[in-house]
């Protein structure tokens, strides 16, 4: 009995306590960025911060759920169209348009939840699919939105963001810095409490989960729900840089959703380093090969499928197999005093 | 003494299949219940529609009192009927410590470090102390077993359901299974125990349940009910032993 | 085109190599021509032109003249630009759009934060000339864009005609020019005026199919009798609904403006079901004589807007062609056939070349977008000059209808109506497909 009574649980190894360190000297750096770089490398660090938060959201959902959903584009969509509508006209400040997109976003999921929810597996995936896309041609509808032709944020609406065109970019760069913070810390948070203690149990054996007093359905819903706000707010801060939506590309399959499966398979699925390493992939192989045109689509498919069959676990997945490594530490270890 | 449980005539049937037909019997507060009958009894049903895994087309279950006939599994898990399963279930990707933190955490409802020390105690108790930060995944089989009543255990439950949790064991292991169980009958749990080595089971239980075909064959204490001819007769692998 | 590089890339020469080449050719073109210019000339910062073109996806067609035309300009500013004695050295940094306005609306951020370009030039539909267009307009970065008509690109950009814009500038025809010459094209020959449409929901099939702006009123009032079903989502596999109506109502005219696979669907889907049309006008699919080619004999007869072709009277002010001159250098250069974007293509580095000549120089972006708005300017596709369209920073090009001849093993485009532009010389008579 001196034994049960003199137990700790820690969570944090060397390894992440080092990596602590590491993480705050990275946050650091970015947060100087707008003090010496350029507005073309913010610029690059703000798409990086967006394409990192949706493969943390889409990592969220089907790494650590297990909801795998081709239909995240759905909530990038609408967090534009929300980010164009309240600006032109409801005349909100873009900024402040961003979370108010999130909150929405979350309250419109809720229903979308319960009719995907009904659906298992591939059925899942295709059942967010099909609201993507019953989401695309709503929108193709709505003339006030520009319909199926786009419209642009006014260059007005833009300039009134901040004094000047440096406050401006500064402030959208902050922006999708906090995005990308919060993002994370939310994943991380979560899955230390326990929320991310049910959602591996889930993983690992519904029944189980089930007769162990978790209530599966709310904590899929939860994280569902989570995520979609979160991607919302990603896609509200994405067609902020891109000053132009229209259907077709705001419920982009391949730029919203393909592409963020990409980097979570790549950097290792079920794991916060995944994304991250994936992230970086993506954005080096884009940098090099995206001007050959299709031939560059053609080497990403082929990374995926060897990555698939060679290292399903992807490449987080290789290094925690050589180095037990946690830089973002969920687990929990016991010691006795 | 109000009944800790009550079954009162539960159907089931799947399609022309009737797996339960009119079960009722009642369990009161320590007492242990051992269920046997040949494989596709009906058992396992039987088991589900008590736990919550399965609605019965007709009848009630009443638990401490409340209809729970409609409650789903995690909503009878937090009222206090743990179950094991036949399989083990054991949360691979997690320590051992962890896959108690779960019903430590939503079944039992509590916080931090109470969660924590009730895992820690149920390990104790389970004798998998030793095992507490190795993954799941890595347990042998009797470890799987332990895993999976310490998981029920980590519920707090007044009521536990055990579904052939000795079999594929040795001799010795258990044995080491049935002191446990003895244990924990000790501190006052209320078991209902579903098992084929019969041996182990009459060595625990106050009343034997007979079930075949879905149907309630004889319930009474267990030298009587083994010594029924009828079970006997259509019991024969467990008669014999 | 050869996108190997994302900098321009010829015979395999990498842009710094080939800007070491230049400088130094240019050095020796001086000094063998004009010695005095030599000493006079200093060799200043390039001016960097960034250009956004749909090279592969979808639109990758419109794309195919890119890198011929791209190497004519290289050729035609090897001197470089001379600025107060200062020659300028002229870069494209090309990027490629993907057919995505998305991507289009990155590679356009990149050209403008990362090279630092003094002026944009685009092409090929809203989804390339509009995000491109937005990105300059709030990065204050002078933008030269064509092949859009003018109010998708305008008003879907949110134009306002009493405002305009302050740093994009477009020139390409418009809805109303494609009404004219289209009714005067339908009027030619002995219809029933039942006309069938295929407008899809994209900025262009909204803007022909408007009902206040669009091709409806007028056809009203011209006497034709619209069968019109609505904008459909395109792409689509199936046109039968539509079909089954033409027929059914007797449609003896085909119209719209769709994207060529959706052509290709609905032109095969109309052969098997035997609907077959006196007169079909698609305008974007039916524009490049590869899309059409598979149709074989169903291809002959087609009809479509022409905003250029090698018949048009005009003379590139960069390369002194005519526009037969420019089509036969094309042909024999590239072994393909001559299409419309390899004039507007031409054209849109004449007007920006003809901007940056006017301007003060590198880096002056305030002194270039002053001297794009006072172009005037006669390209290799008629005269442009962005103070006398129907709206600010719009210049207009004259519009013609033209009809697939087949000649031999190729298809060639005459041109069969010139309402709306009587310059350009009419060179036979419309026929019915049937």
């Amino acid at each position: 009995m001196s034994r049960i009574s003199s137990f700790e649980v820690s969570r944090s190894t060397r390894a992440s306590k080092v990596a602590l360190v590491g993480w705050i000297v990275i946050l650091g750096v970015l947060i100087s960025v707008p003090f010496w770089a350029g507005r073309g490398d913010m610029r690059f660090l703000i798409e990086f911060a967006y394409y990192l938060t949706l493969a943390q959201m889409w990592n969220l959902l089907a790494g650590y759920a297990g909801l795998v959903s081709v239909g995240q584009q759905a909530f990038v969509g609408l967090g534009g169209y929300m980010l164009f509508a309240a600006s032109v006209y409801f005349g909100i400040h873009p900024v402040i348009a961003i979370p108010i997109a999130g909150v929405l976003i979350a309250l419109i999921s809720i229903p979308t939840a319960f009719v995907v929810f009904r659906l298992r597996g591939a059925y899942f995936a295709i059942g967010t699919w099909v609201v993507a896309e019953v989401f695309r041609l709503l929108f193709a509808q709505i003339s006030s939105l520009g319909g199926g032709s786009g419209m642009s944020i006014p260059a007005k609406i833009v300039k009134e963001i901040a004094s000047g065109r440096t406050e401006r970019d500064m402030l959208i760069y902050f922006t999708a810095l906090v995005i990308l913070v919060a993002g994370t810390a939310m994943v991380y948070l979560l899955m230390r409490s326990k929320y991310g203690l049910a959602l591996t149990a889930i993983r690992d054996s519904e029944p189980a989960s089930d007769s162990l007093g978790v209530n599966i359905f709310k904590t899929k819903l939860t994280i569902y729900v989570a995520s979609a706000a979160v991607t919302g707010v990603v896609g509200a801060l994405i067609f902020l840089q891109k000053l132009r939506i229209s259907p077709d590309v705001a419920f982009s399959l391949q730029d919203w959703t393909a592409a963020v499966i990409f980097i979570v398979v790549i950097g290792g699925i079920g794991t916060i380093e995944g994304p991250i390493i994936g992230t970086l992939i993506y954005f080096g192989l884009r940098s090099l090969l995206s001007d050959y045109g299709s031939i560059y689509m053609i080497v990403l498919g082929c990374v995926a499928v060897v990555m698939m069959l060679w290292a399903p676990k992807g490449v987080w997945g290789l290094i925690t197999q050589k180095f037990d490594l946690q830089l973002f530490p969920v687990n929990r270890r016991v010691t006795w005093k | 003494m109000t009944a800790l449980l009550e079954v009162q005539n539960l159907h089931k049937s799947y399609g022309s299949l009737k797996v339960t037909e009119d079960i009722s019997f009642s369990i009161n507060r320590g007492e242990a219940l051992g269920v046997i009958g040949p494989n596709g009894a009906g058992k396992s049903t039987l088991f589900n529609l008590i736990a919550g895994g399965i609605r019965p087309d007709s009848g009630t279950v009443l638990f401490n009192g409340l209809d729970v006939t409609n409650f789903h599994l995690h909503e009878r898990s937090i009222k206090g009927i743990g179950r094991s399963f036949q399989i083990p279930h054991p949360f691979g990707g997690m320590t051992v410590f962890e896959n108690l933190l779960v019903g430590a955490s939503f079944s039992a409802k509590l916080k931090g470090q109470d969660a924590e020390a009730l895992a820690i105690d149920v390990l104790d108790r389970t004798g998998l102390l030793e095992k507490a930060n190795r993954p799941a995944g890595e347990l042998t089989l009797l470890e799987r077993k332990r895993l999976e009543l310490a998981k029920a255990l980590s519920t707090q439950p007044a009521l536990l359901l055990l579904d052939e949790i000795a079999g594929g064991l040795t001799e010795h292991e258990c044995h080491e299974l049935v002191e446990l169980i003895n244990s924990l009958r000790k501190e006052g749990i209320t078991l209902i125990w579903i098992e084929h080595i019969v041996h182990a089971l009459v060595s625990v239980v106050d009343r034997l349940l007979v079930i075949d075909f879905g149907v309630k064959l004889d319930e009474g204490e267990p030298h009587a009910v083994m010594n029924n001819p009828k079970v006997q007769e259509i019991y024969m692998g467990i008669s014999a032993e | 085109m050869n996108t190997k590089n994302n900098k321009f890339d010829m015979h395999g020469i990498s842009r710094r190599n080939l800007m070491k080449v230049l400088a130094a050719s240019s050095g020796a073109a001086a000094l063998g021509l004009s010695p005095s210019r030599v000493f006079a000339a200093k060799t200043g910062k390039p001016f960097k032109i960034g250009f956004v073109t749909p090279a592969s996806g979808p639109l990758a067609i419109f794309a195919e003249p890119d890198q011929f035309v791209l190497e004519q300009v290289k050729a035609a500013t090897r001197d470089g630009i001379v600025i107060d004695g200062t020659h300028h050295p002229v870069e494209i940094i090309v990027k490629d759009s993907q057919s995505s306005s998305n991507r289009a609306a990155d590679v356009a951020a990149e050209l403008i934060l990362n090279d630092e370009i003094d002026i944009m030039v685009a092409a090929n539909t809203p989804e390339t000339t509009n995000p491109v267009a937005d990105q300059c307009e709030i990065n204050g970065i002078p933008c030269v864009t064509n092949d859009t008509p003018w109010q998708p690109h305008f008003f879907g950009r949110g134009g306002d005609p009493k405002v305009g814009f302050e740093w994009t500038y477009h020139f390409f025809w418009g809805a109303e020019d494609i009404i004219g010459t289209s009714l005067a094209l339908w009027e030619q020959i002995p219809t029933n005026k039942v006309i069938g449409t295929l407008w899809p929901n994209d900025s262009d099939g909204n803007a022909f199919g408007d009902p206040k702006m669009g091709f409806p009123p007028l056809l009203k009032e011209k006497g034709f009798e619209l069968v019109d079903l609505g904008r459909y989502q395109s792409p689509s596999d199936d046109f039968s609904a539509y079909i089954n109506e033409f027929k059914k109502q007797g449609v003896e005219i085909i119209s719209g403006v769709i994207p060529p696979p959706d052509f290709g669907t609905f032109w095969s889907q109309a052969g098997q079901q035997g609907f077959n049309p006196m007169i079909c006008t698609m305008a974007k699919a039916t524009e490049f004589p590869a899309a059409i080619a598979p149709f074989g004999d169903r291809a002959d007869g087609l009809t479509v807007e022409v905003w250029w072709s090698p018949t048009h009277p005009f003379v590139s002010g960069l390369t002194g062609q005519t526009s037969a001159e420019l089509a036969a250098e094309y042909e024999a250069k590239t072994g393909r056939q001559w299409t419309m974007p390899l004039g507007f293509k031409h054209s849109l580095f004449e007007v920006a070349i003809d901007a940056l000549k006017r301007s003060e120089g590198p880096g002056r972006l305030e002194s270039i977008r002053d001297a794009i708005a006072s172009t005037n300017y006669n390209s290799i596709v008629g005269p442009v000059n962005f103070q006398t369209g129907p709206v600010p920073n719009i210049s207009k090009t004259p519009l013609v209808s033209g009809q697939w001849r087949k000649q031999g093993d190729r298809l060639e485009l005459e041109i069969v109506e010139n309402s709306q532009a009587p310059m350009i010389a009419k060179q036979a008579e419309l026929r019915s497909l049937v």
